[in-house]
């Protein structure tokens, strides 16, 4: 265990005789958190190949890039502590940005964690019990949580500290600890409760819609807020001018923090009892009711030796021409690189955990085009079509390639990765058609359907003229994928180990290239009315995604990243 | 008759530790060896390094006139391998999963076509052929793996524990076939601790422990050299240095410790 890890394990197990009340067996608690924690800090980094003893005691720079790109996160978070006016707005804010982020985190990094099926054949047949091993579960999650929340929160807390003195920091302190618990036992009990109702089969497919609506509809209110007014009217904006604010949970602990400090305590004690009230039951409700049984169900879902829900097999119907065939007939040469394509394709068609990975930003994706769209239709009036203002629409090309970055990553990490061997023992001279294989075979499916659609919008909306910046935005979104599979270490598909190591920067990581893209879209608006410029980057960009493919196609076998 | 395969002063080692040490062993075509030895004796170690899995070895490895280190690509290409851990993506259905392995192989996509389907349902899996491999039992797994490794029809067939989960009829089948290919002049490379099993199939028995080659021959020679009995006699004699029978005393003997459970501890 990390230095990092062994404060945080210390500090998760400090409520033990809480936990023994709760009916938790403390000693296998804590044997069972040090074992995964432990266990964490042994798996092959996906980031450093070598297993040196030197990394035995040191925390990963993996750890540290996180951690360093949380804390950059939370200096974004000061920005609403100027916005509005007056205290309950800007703690409503931030606290609607902290809950957002974490419950995006948890839904796209830390499902994996709950429901990880490789505790089946260790923790289920020795005599642990259900609260037990949900809670060990439950704090190995909140100690990978912190390491993000810590640096995130820290820019706010001393903002607040400035601001306000000790005792809010102290009380702001306390109320950030109790959200995050909250968003963890809420998020978590509604998993439960679903797996308590439902079939493990169901169950699998509900997580995965359930993450994408749940994104979705995050994503959907943190883009509508902002758009209330425009940004001097927003200065002068207060939450308590609008009615409904008083349902959303980042209102209550806005309130609860003035409670806390004494401002209008007749007003806000209620606010404090509600976030008090929900936390504890939060907490009550996933460990008293809901974690017995979660066990039995969770050894239902283990896919190895035999699903216990075999009356549903899954029959994959043998149409003659599917769509994957049809493009890899048109995209790949090589029978290699088609083997490649249509394994790719398959793999990803079905892998619960990739649909878990992907699916989330794909619902991001479509709410940000569904607004920018919905938004010009109601601009209808006011425009002037004559002026092109391509902002939006630039902006949109590029973040598309948000599914497609986040694709390209997650095809190459499998539970199944040992299955990789047959690359290996394959009579495979180069790797560079399996990766490209693979690599098109996510371009047809996350960047073509994005690419025809952006298309007909851009088309629908701003004419024919909007075609050379249109050609640009797509092939720039292009290298930056491409870049991102020729730099470094090459990887196979489903080749690497994914669940044994809590990717908890995912999410992260990937908001971090988005900020990259967001540069180049940034330099291509600066260019768009040059329209020769812009043609003459287009070829350029033609040009680099040739070279870059034909780079990947030559890659060796020394080149690849092996488990 | 020229050997198919010629290992000479073969060694391996994983850091400190020696795993193979001097392997000299010469296979001519048409022959069944059974590979046995201990665990950690070496055998996955031979069979990664015959297969091309395994490149940092000291020593040379020829397979039908092609050397391992210059050229393991050819050698790949006619040799077929069955892991001995049943590794597959189970999302796939068994046909999606052998024409990726025809894919890589780069088989015709005729040829894969039509012998997929036949070979599925040589092993009873006609009707599992588009049912994705997730629900399938070990077994059935473990057919889908025997079938990868046969199906670009290698001159060798590496065999690593092949008929562990299998049933009874399988296990016939599959002792069968091992007798029909290499009637047909095929090479099998078969790694198992089944002695039962090895002792029947095959024609000579290489005997491995600590990362030597401590015994060579067929059967009937090994039994006439190192005294009467069952392989397993022959096995147990070879490699466990008279360390053997004491182990099970031991174990029970262990019991016997001063042992404080929990509930004892309650109590």
């Amino acid at each position: 265990m990390n230095k990092i890890s062994a404060v945080l394990y210390r500090l998760a197990l400090l409520p033990s005789s809480v936990y023994e009340r709760l009916g938790i067996n403390t000693a296998q608690l804590s044997l069972i958190l040090r074992y995964k924690l432990i266990m964490d800090d042994r798996y092959p980094n996906s980031f450093q190949q070598a297993r040196s003893a030197s990394r035995k005691k040191n925390i990963s720079n993996a750890t540290f890039g996180t951690m360093i790109m949380a804390f950059l996160m939370g200096l974004i978070y000061i920005v609403f502590f100027i916005t509005g006016r007056d205290l309950l707005t800007h703690l409503t804010f931030f606290f609607s940005a902290y809950l957002f982020m974490l419950a995006s985190m948890l839904i796209s990094d830390f499902t994996s964690v709950l429901i990880d099926v490789r505790d089946n054949q260790i923790i289920l047949p020795a005599p642990v019990n259900d609260r037990t091993v949900v809670t060990a579960k439950l704090l190995h999650i909140m100690v990978h949580l912190s390491r993000l929340v810590i640096p995130m929160c820290l820019p706010s807390l001393v903002m607040v500290f400035i601001q306000y003195g000790a005792w809010d920091s102290i009380a702001f302190l306390l109320l950030i600890v109790l959200a995050s618990v909250l968003s963890i036992f809420l998020i978590n009990s509604l998993y439960l409760l679903v797996l308590k109702f439902t079939t493990p089969s169901k169950f699998k497919s509900f997580i995965a819609w359930f993450q994408i609506g749940f994104a979705v509809l995050l994503y959907m209110s943190y883009q509508l807020v902002p758009r209330i007014a425009d940004m001097e009217v927003f200065q002068q904006f207060s939450i308590t001018e609008v009615p409904y604010a008083v349902l959303l949970p980042s209102y209550w602990f806005a309130g609860a923090q003035l409670f806390l400090t004494g401002i209008d305590m007749l007003h806000t004690w209620y606010w404090f009892l509600l976030t008090v009230g929900t936390t504890v039951f939060s907490t009550i409700l996933v460990i008293r009711w809901l974690a017995p049984a979660f066990n039995s169900k969770l050894s239902l879902i283990s896919g190895s030796g035999g699903d216990a829900d075999s009356g549903q097999v899954a029959v994959i119907s043998r149409r003659r021409k599917g769509i994957g065939d049809w493009y890899a007939s048109i995209f790949t040469t090589a029978p290699l690189e088609k083997a490649a394509f249509l394994f790719s394709w398959k793999w990803t068609a079905r892998s619960r955990e990739f649909k878990l990975r992907v699916y989330p930003t794909m619902g991001y994706v479509a709410v940000w085009m569904g607004l920018t769209i919905f938004r010009k239709i109601g601009n209808v009036a006011t425009d002037d079509p004559s002026v092109q203002n391509l902002s939006a629409f630039i902006a949109l090309l590029y973040f598309s390639a948000f599914v497609l970055i986040n694709a390209i990553f997650q095809v190459n990490y499998s539970e199944q990765y040992r299955a990789a061997w047959i690359f290996f023992s394959a009579p495979v001279e180069k790797p560079g058609p399996i990766i490209t294989g693979s690599y098109k075979s996510m371009l047809c499916k996350f960047y073509l359907p994005a690419a025809i659609i952006l298309a007909v919008f851009g088309m629908a909306w701003y004419g024919p003229g909007v075609i050379p910046n249109l050609l640009l935005g797509l092939s720039n979104e292009l290298v930056i994928c491409s870049l991102l599979v020729t730099l470094g270490k090459k990887k196979l598909p489903a080749s690497l180990p994914s669940a044994n190591k809590v990717r908890s920067g995912a999410f992260l990581r990937g908001f971090f290239i988005l900020l990259i893209s967001g540069t180049v879209a940034g330099i291509h608006f600066l260019l768009h009315r040059f329209t020769a410029v812009v043609l003459l980057l287009f070829v350029l960009s033609v040009i680099a995604n040739w070279l870059l493919l034909n780079q990947l196609r030559e890659t060796k076998w020394a080149e690849v990243k092996v488990e | 008759m020229e050997a198919i395969i010629r290992m000479e002063h073969l060694y391996k080692s994983y850091g400190d530790k020696q795993v193979l040490r001097d392997i000299n062993l010469e296979v001519y075509p048409g022959q069944v060896i059974g590979y046995i030895g201990p665990n950690g004796a070496g055998k996955s170690t031979t069979v990664k390094i015959l297969c091309g899995l395994l490149s940092d070895f000291e020593g040379s490895v020829v397979v039908k006139g092609f050397d391992m280190k210059q050229d393991p690509l050819s050698i790949k290409r006619i040799i077929g391998y069955v892991p001995e851990l049943s590794d597959l993506y189970e999302v796939l259905t068994p046909a999606e999963y052998l024409e990726l392995i025809a894919g890589l192989h780069e088989l015709p996509a005729e040829i894969a076509s039509t012998r997929i389907p036949k070979m599925l349902a040589a092993f009873g899996l006609e009707g599992q052929i588009h049912q994705r491999m997730d629900t399938f039992s070990k077994g059935m797994r473990q057919k889908v793996l025997l079938i990868s490794g046969l199906l670009h029809n290698p001159d060798i067939l590496i065999l690593d524990e092949p008929l562990s989960g299998l049933d009874a009829n399988s296990v016939i089948i599959v002792k069968e076939l091992i007798s029909r290919l290499a009637a047909e002049g095929k090479t099998i490379f078969y790694c198992s601790h089944m002695m039962d099993v090895v002792e029947k199939v095959s024609d000579r028995i290489v005997l491995l422990n600590e990362g030597t080659i401590v015994a060579d021959g067929s059967f009937e020679s090994l039994k006439t050299e190192l005294g009467q009995g069952s392989l397993e006699n022959i096995f147990a004699r070879l490699t466990t240095q008279g360390l053997h029978h004491d182990a099970a005393s031991d174990l029970v003997s262990a019991f016997d410790l001063p042992y404080i459970s929990r509930t004892a501890e309650d109590e």
